[in-house]
């Protein structure tokens, strides 16, 4: 009897650990495959949390579980970091853009279609990984906002779609990489985005 | 519209004319169709059947113009990258109607028309089983303003009236109970369509109607099918009868009868059951 209990318990913990409920909230990450570019997300406008590249051959993506973009906004510096996972382990790629200053996320419309050369005096990138952070040489690449919309949920204004393409080449370590097929579609609002 | 009901008054009048006629005109027929009409005494040669069925269609697929944003799900990474889609879809084509019917070729063949009222019902819900899930809604997009709703259902209603034609093959036929096989076909037209958005935030119900024609919701005005079934008719010679049938896959032969979805244009399998009282 107590046998058939414990198997009930188990199998009904099973039973019911499977009907976990879809997730509706706009913060969640949502990862929808790029069929032409595997273990890259698919480019999309729905604001669904995602980014993705490929750094040599191997992805450096978000996942479900890291916060995926801050927007951090200190003196007169506009930065975005990526959060994500590279070959198994917690990266971060930060693009830095000296003399924008938004004052708060809906002010991010500004950037709609526009492009900035990564080699640019005004741009920096800096990867934290494996715990080392590092200033990277870019010699070749650029970040493209392609579509900025603020985003209003029934009537009301929630938060902004950054979503765009990324690439660069650089140098690691001495030797050279190549960043390529970066895309990334973030919403962005009172979470995410910092100024001091 | 007027066209329409005016059409079906003169098919009525014409069938209930064909009846009258059928009786005042036995002893001819007899003559005429010989063999065929050889079991006259055993069985009545007209009933007037009252039906009703439903079924659904296979593999819905939502239009591209109405813009749902996906749900996140668990267990997208770790290698299970999934495109999921987070509504059900559902198409469901009932009907109701009457129907006279004509035994011929010595109760092997059943011919029939009348009047049918169908109805087209599509619906678009959260595929989660929680009470209070719903979807996004992306309704507006301008350069870059984009508006989302929260919704709970879309759902069409969609009304037609028309006219079917069946014939029936019965091979087998016992005291109470036969068998047979059926083919048939129907055209209809619409009587009224109506598109409803339930909104999870209540305040949003004043703009339901702008949505909606923003996004579209004209349908075909006319609708047409064929399809086939097997059933069983249960009771005595002469006697009311009870039909129950199951319609195998049928075809849509009319496109766009729904504002919300894709049809796959094949009908899934339904069910049909009808009354049948014989006439002297």
């Amino acid at each position: 009897m107590k046998r058939n209990i414990i198997i009930f318990s188990c199998l009904l913990t099973i039973m019911l650990s499977g009907c976990t409920p879809a997730s509706y909230d706009l913060e969640q990450s949502l990862f929808v495959e790029d069929i032409n570019n595997p273990g890259l997300p698919e480019y999309s406008e729905w604001g669904y949390n995602t980014f993705g590249a490929y750094i040599d051959r191997s992805e450096f993506v978000s996942n479900n579980v890291d916060l995926p973009a801050k927007i951090i906004v200190s003196n007169d510096t506009f930065n975005i970091r990526l959060s994500g996972k590279w070959k198994s382990e917690p990266m971060t790629i930060k693009f830095g853009i000296k003399g924008y200053k938004p004052n708060d996320f809906p002010d991010l419309a500004a950037l709609n279609d526009s492009i900035f050369d990564l080699t640019g005096e005004n741009c920096s990138v800096t990867m934290t990984y494996k715990g080392k952070n590092q200033k990277l040489n870019v010699y070749f690449g650029k970040v493209h906002f392609k579509r900025v919309q603020l985003l209003y949920v029934d009537k009301e204004q929630s938060e902004t779609i950054l979503s765009g393409y990324f690439d660069f080449k650089t140098f690691l370590d001495g030797e050279p990489i190549a960043v390529s097929k970066g895309r990334f579609d973030l919403g962005i609002g009172y979470d995410n985005f910092y100024k001091f | 519209m007027n066209k329409v009901i005016l059409s079906l008054i003169i098919l009525s009048a014409t069938l209930s004319f064909g009846v009258q006629a059928q009786t005042q005109k036995t002893e001819k027929r007899k003559l005429f169709l010989g063999y065929y009409l050889s079991n006259e005494k055993e069985s009545k040669k007209f009933s007037i059947s009252a039906e009703a069925a439903t079924g659904s269609l296979f593999d819905t697929e939502l239009k591209d113009k109405w813009h749902i944003r996906q749900n996140a799900t668990s267990g997208y990474y770790n290698g299970v990258h999934s495109n999921h889609s987070n509504t059900t879809n559902n198409m469901i084509i009932s009907h109701v109607g009457v129907k006279p019917e004509w035994l011929l070729a010595g109760d092997k063949i059943c011919v029939g028309t009348g009047i049918r009222f169908t109805r087209i019902n599509s619906s678009c819900l959260s595929d989660t089983k929680d009470d209070n899930a719903f979807f996004y809604l992306l309704y507006n997009q301008a350069t870059n303003a984009t508006e989302y709703a929260r919704v709970k259902e879309i759902e069409q209603r969609t009304d037609y009236l028309g006219m079917p034609l069946e014939i029936s093959y019965i091979p087998l036929k016992f005291e109470l109970v036969s068998f047979y096989l059926k083919a048939g076909a129907q055209m209809a037209f619409k009587v009224k369509s109506y598109t409803n958005i339930q909104f999870t935030n209540s305040s949003m119900n004043s703009y339901e109607q702008s949505i909606l024609e923003k996004v579209g919701t004209d349908i075909n005005s006319t609708f047409a099918s064929c399809y086939s079934s097997m059933g069983v008719k249960i009771g005595k010679t002469d006697r009311i009868k009870f039909n129950f049938e199951i319609v195998l896959p049928s075809k849509i032969l009319t496109s766009n009868n729904s504002a919300l979805f894709n049809s796959s244009s094949i009908l899934g399998s339904g069910v049909m059951v009808s009354l049948h009282v014989p006439v002297k």
